[in-house]
């Protein structure tokens, strides 16, 4: 997960998607686990930012659990407060979202460089949206897969039980993520070999202003030291001698 | 006896916390390293589990359950885990000056936070308390041996030409799968 360029950001957004896999079934679960995955971590992302120039990254993080345990406690209290269809699907399950939302926080906790808030900033627009496409993907494409249907509504073909099991929801996401991992890796090759060609472009156009800028200062160093009116002189000399 | 034979069974194999509930795996990426280091965390992770979830059991069946202050569960039960691993932190920085260097780099601490927190929410207090200790230890056992598994795994795939894209992540899953489906077959045996 780990390499000399950093974490792999889709490899993050699948490894948060681990935790709810085996608590979620259908879409509509798969739907409110994500949000509230999401929302926890960007409300206790923000508020740790605060910590940034105080704690080690260490604690920062056990910070940030108990902000997000106390978030995900008032989800659940309120649910069970006011009980929806959602609740009852996926009510009980919430606590699963802590996990997710502690494993989100990896690239932004425990990045190596000192950030400003925009940069936490920066970074959710970057790892959340990637957690909730891979979620929301793998979700519908299990429900349609393993129950035959699509938000509760039957397609009216024979499901395969295989995916229903968590072994088979384990190779589902083996393939998605390593469909979307190609991608990533194919686009971050191409903004690699692009930033090449522009440098290479770069350094050619400034050797040609060297260039142009040595020969100038070549020629205003003749006129400074009336070099010119010297090699004239010379050359008017030596054309007299040939003549003579 | 058979109860805890259905425990171990049902710990080790059945509802392994790698290969069934995939909690565990986040745990599973960091130990690539040697097999003493695998050795080392795994003996941490079980430290972890066993310290956190054995004193979460007493406080919830004693306090928690007593004032009828259950919704807190899940804040003593973070609190816990995070002091454990912080003990877990600085014994690893005192006995293994090396070990301790590969486990912050490869941002162990937080990947066996989020683990133990996802076996301990899957583990029911409200049980007999050495049902729950069992049930703990095999836990910690499952993930053991999948932890060696996995690493004797790695040291094959590692000399093979395997594609770019399915690298580290979606390889340790499909692998996980495959066990997980050998596992499957001791269910039949209970």
């Amino acid at each position: 997960m780990v390499n000399k360029n950093g974490i792999n950001p889709v490899f993050v957004a699948t490894l948060a998607v681990l935790p709810l896999i085996n608590v979620a079934f259908t879409l509509q679960e798969v739907v409110l686990l994500g949000l509230v995955s999401a929302f926890t971590y960007i409300i206790a992302i923000s508020l740790i930012s605060i910590l940034e120039k105080v704690a080690n990254r260490n604690l920062r993080f056990f910070v940030f659990m108990i902000i997000a345990c106390a978030i995900v406690t008032v989800f659940n209290y309120v649910y069970a407060i006011f009980p929806n269809v959602l609740y009852v699907e996926a009510g009980s399950k919430i606590n699963y979202c802590l996990i997710s939302a502690g494993i989100l926080s990896i690239e932004t906790l425990y990045s190596n460089r000192k950030m400003a808030l925009t940069g936490y900033f920066y970074k959710m627009l970057m790892g959340v949206p990637a957690f909730l496409g891979i979620y929301f993907l793998f979700g519908s494409i299990r429900e349609i897969l393993g129950l035959g249907s699509v938000w509760g509504v039957e397609l009216g073909f024979q499901s395969i039980e295989f995916f229903k099991t968590s072994y088979g929801a384990f190779i589902l996401l083996a393939l998605i993520c390593s469909f979307i991992n190609s991608f990533y890796l194919h686009s971050r090759a191409k903004k690699h070999q692009y930033n090449m060609l522009v440098e290479k472009y770069k350094m050619k156009l400034s050797m040609e202003r060297n260039i142009e800028r040595t020969k100038a200062v070549d020629a205003s160093q003749r006129k400074n030291f009336g070099a010119d009116e010297l090699i004239e002189k010379n050359n008017g000399e030596n054309g007299g001698n040939e003549n003579e | 006896m058979s109860n805890i034979v259905f425990i171990l069974l049902s710990g080790i194999f059945v509802a392994n916390v790698c290969t069934t509930s995939g909690v565990a795996i986040p745990s599973l990426l960091a130990y690539k390293r040697s097999f003493a280091y695998t050795a080392l965390m795994c003996a941490l992770f079980a430290f972890i589990l066993l310290a956190s979830g054995v004193s979460y059991f007493f406080i919830y069946n004693y306090i928690l359950l007593k004032f009828d202050v259950q919704f807190l569960s899940l804040m003593v039960l973070t609190v816990l885990i995070g002091i454990f691993s912080f003990i877990g932190y600085y014994a690893l920085m005192g006995i293994n000056k090396q070990a301790f260097y590969v486990y912050e780099k490869s941002y162990t601490f937080l990947l066996m936070f989020v683990s133990v927190l996802g076996v301990l929410l899957t583990v029911v207090a409200d049980q007999e308390v050495i049902n729950y200790i069992l049930t703990l230890v095999f836990s910690s056992v499952g993930f053991l041996i999948v932890n060696f598994l996995v690493y004797g795994a790695y040291y094959k795939i590692n000399s093979l030409q395997e594609p770019r894209f399915m690298r580290g992540l979606p390889l340790l899953l499909i692998m996980l799968a495959l066990l997980g489906i050998v596992f499957s077959a001791i269910n039949y045996l209970l």
